[in-house]
């Protein structure tokens, strides 16, 4: 008896032995769940394993990482999704799911009441979409199956996905990581910002840029105290929304010295006061060291004047209006291209030896490359005797000229009206308008193009008014209309967009409203038309060629071409 | 005809279905009242059941038209001009989705099932056409197009268009698609035609591949008296 008993100990001690050593054991003892290997499934579509994430729609179309299905790309960054499409995509960070939803009105304010959505999509966010909070299990099945923990199906633009096991606890911590604080630049009562500008940006426009700005924070902080002093007037529902108000603080980022210094000063300027977000700013000089701060700190940067935005295609935070003097020398290129000239052209370059001749140089040589129509020298000139060395190449007769003066733009033409040999056309960036000597001959003038990325005078904006009206009741003059009025648009907008991140104050949320909202804030005019959308960087994306007509006309430029976009 | 014993869970359905349909009916009348309070839905059979009749139903709505087809010059993917009445109105039948390459929500899954329904037509052996329209075409070049393109393994018979704004403008105002305000509030619509004369079978949701597939089985072929 006590023989059989030890022998039956033995076996079961065996058993266990053996079921803990083999996968059946193995699942006692799970791994842990690693959200970083979630963030890449969530952000780039890759499994653990290193496969492409796959999933189906309404049951036999399949959808994989390849087609670029990843979490993110409806989810967003931010997690707290979007309404795009007619499709109200929902909120997945760990707080929205392990929490029951309730009918919130202020959490789904716009949706409900500004949005030009359909009638499906009206009626969809009226109707109360009550759920208890998720577990991790009622995660996993709304994941593979759609069904949410109310029984719901969810609509069919989710995929399902049969992820692994281990994937979907990967995910299931990844997003219980996402928006757990709220991010740096708000508290209780303030939001912060900032705007750069560079030292050796022209002192009149940084004043006018400035004093455009502090009007603005000054009349939007007067509207958001007066409807702090009376929280029980609630026109519109507005005292719902009052507890994700705030006041406006802004700062002004002065960065001195060269370019390769600023990421130093700006990561300063960081640490004493981190900002929700950078607006506007006025930078002579290359964006891409400031962008640095912008990509680090995951901090956007909306809509600053410079001529030289960053061309990265990895940089997420920067937002432009344009792609500047590389826009300029494309629009160039495909101006001189579209004309199709029936013999070889020859085309001379002058450029200035800093980054403002070099990047459009450049990106001339590279547009026309492929043409084997066009033959291009380009030469570089730095002070004024370089400069003479460089003109003296007008000498060949070439069939037009391109100039990248960067500041020297007065001296080189000067220089050119004096000169006996001049091609019939000489092009110019839209920056060297403004630095037009007087007394230029008009045989001259006759023969300079300006690449020009704005609308013509004549457009009809009618935000314009608006926008113009506003800062004429502000008392601000209106001294430089383009850079002003784009000020504008970049302070507009981000007001639009607190208004629908409300109470979710996620950096990352504000982008992707600004990215929605572009294209139906007010467009103050400067350009035909300002939209992104989700991933894009460049809100206008063209350029006129233009001539400025000589004797008294109407308006200071006449266009030499369509609306270009390269 | 109703039964003589109704379950627990019908009737429960038919309040829910009442309350809802008392609760659509004053929304509709007060815009801008947002309901706090309502009934919950109960996590039990009840639910499941009421969701398994709700998986039956058609995830997209159908409807006939006849839309005048702008005399446009569009351009595609490879920069070849294209006549967009010569493309459409070849005899073939036509599938027609409007898109943009930087959209996340709906056009990875609208052009996800063109992807998924060309072997079926394929095998087929009918010709057809399919053509991907963007409604972003200041953004989406050829070079963007024929990359979105790739995404969905398209086949010679796919053609992405672009064109000047102007022109995508006019296309999307012919098939009553045009979201004025912002690209971004467009929505899920697919456009069959059997042929030049026949109407336009307009489609706004998701469907399988399957259900495409059956549509352009039963599209119409002839001009009947369409409003």
């Amino acid at each position: 008896m006590m023989l059989a008993r030890k022998i039956t100990s033995v076996v079961w001690a065996g058993f266990l032995a053996l079921t803990c050593a083999t996968p059946l054991g193995h699942a006692w003892a799970e791994e842990a769940a690693d959200s970083s290997l979630g963030g890449r499934l969530y952000l780039k579509g890759i499994l653990a394993s290193g496969e492409p994430l796959k999933g189906v729609v309404r049951g036999d179309v399949m959808v994989s990482g390849t087609q670029d299905i990843a979490c993110v790309r409806c989810h967003r960054r931010s997690g707290y999704g979007a309404s795009e499409g007619g499709s109200y995509v929902l909120p997945i960070s760990g707080a929205s799911l392990y929490e029951p939803r309730e009918a919130n009105r202020a959490k789904i304010f716009n949706k409900l009441f500004k949005e030009d959505q359909s009638k499906m999509f009206w009626a969809r966010m009226r109707s109360p979409h009550i759920r208890p909070a998720y577990t991790d299990a009622t995660l996993s099945r709304v994941i593979r199956e759609g069904i949410d923990p109310s029984d719901r199906k969810l609509v069919s633009a989710m995929p399902r996905y049969d992820l692994p096991e281990r994937d979907m606890r990967n995910l299931v911590a990844y997003l219980k990581t996402l928006r757990t604080t709220p991010d740096p630049g708000v508290d209780d009562k303030n939001i912060y910002f900032a705007t750069i500008v560079t030292s050796n940006a022209d002192v009149a426009k940084r004043k006018a840029m400035l004093n455009t700005m502090d009007r603005f924070v000054e009349w939007i902080n007067l509207e958001t105290t007066g409807n702090f002093h009376n929280p029980n007037f609630s026109p519109h529902y507005r005292s719902e929304l009052l507890k994700s108000a705030r006041i406006w603080k802004l700062s002004v980022w002065e960065l001195k010295g060269a370019p390769d210094t600023w990421a130093a000063q700006l990561a300063e300027y960081y640490r004493k006061s981190p900002v929700f977000a950078v607006i506007g700013g006025l930078v002579e000089g290359p964006w891409e060291p400031i962008s640095q701060i912008c990509e680090r700190e995951k901090l956007p940067c909306l809509f600053p004047h410079t001529d030289l935005p960053t061309m990265n295609a990895e940089s997420y935070y920067s937002v432009f209006f344009n792609r500047g003097l590389t826009l300029e020398a494309e629009a160039i290129a495909q101006f001189l291209a579209d004309a199709k000239p029936a013999s070889r052209t020859r085309i001379l370059q002058l450029h200035q030896a800093g980054l403002q001749g070099i990047v459009p140089a450049s990106a001339l040589r590279k547009a026309m490359a492929e043409n084997a129509a066009f033959q291009i020298e380009s030469v570089s000139f730095g002070d004024a005797s370089s400069m003479n060395a460089a003109l003296a190449h007008l000498a060949e007769s070439y069939d037009a000229l391109v100039l990248w003066p960067g500041n020297s733009t007065a001296d080189i033409l000067q220089r050119l009206d004096q000169s006996p040999s001049l091609p019939s056309r000489i092009f110019l960036p839209s920056g060297a308008m403004e630095q037009l000597p007087s007394g230029l001959s008009n045989k001259l003038m006759s023969r300079l193009f300006f690449a020009y990325p704005y609308d013509l005078p004549d457009a009809h904006h009618p935000d314009s008014y608006r926008t113009r009206g506003w800062l004429a009741s502000q008392k601000v003059p209106l001294v430089y209309p383009q850079l002003q009025l784009d000020t504008y648009y970049a302070l507009n907008i981000v007001q639009y967009g607190l208004d629908e991140i409300i109470e979710r104050f996620s950096r990352d949320y504000l982008l992707e409203n600004v990215e929605r909202l572009s294209e139906s804030a007010m467009n103050p005019g400067v350009y035909p038309r300002l939209s992104l959308g989700p991933g894009q960087r460049f809100a206008s994306r063209g350029a006129y060629i233009v001539q400025i007509p000589t004797g008294d006309t109407k308006f200071k430029v006449v266009p030499a071409s369509k609306w270009i976009i390269p | 005809m109703r039964k003589a014993m109704i379950s627990d869970c019908e009737s429960f359905g038919n309040v829910f279905l009442g309350c809802v349909v008392l609760a659509a009916g004053l929304l509709l009348s007060f815009p801008g009242l947002a309901v706090t309070g309502a009934p919950k839905a109960e996590a039990s059979k009840c639910g499941s059941q009421h969701m398994a009749m709700m998986k039956e139903s058609k995830g997209y709505t159908r409807a006939e038209k006849k839309y005048e087809i702008p005399d446009v010059k569009l351009v595609d993917m490879r920069n070849n001009p294209i006549r967009l009445r010569q493309m459409l109105d070849t005899g073939e039948p036509v599938l027609l989705q409007f898109i943009f390459a930087t959209c996340t929500t709906i056009c990875p899954v609208l052009s996800a099932t063109f992807g998924a329904a060309q072997e079926p037509l394929n095998n087929m052996g009918r010709k057809y056409r399919m053509v991907s329209i963007t409604i972003d075409p200041e953004e989406d070049t050829p070079g963007h197009l024929r990359e979105y393109a790739k995404r969905f393994k398209s086949g010679e018979q796919w053609a992405f268009l672009t064109g000047s704004i102007e022109n995508i403008e006019s296309v999307e105002k012919a098939f009553d698609v045009y979201a004025s305000n912002n690209k971004m509030y467009h929505r899920p619509y697919t456009f069959l035609r059997a042929g030049a004369g026949a109407p336009w079978v307009r489609i706004e949701g998701f469907m399988s591949a399957g259900e495409l597939v059956a549509e352009f089985q039963k599209m119409p072929d002839s001009a009947k008296r369409v409003p």
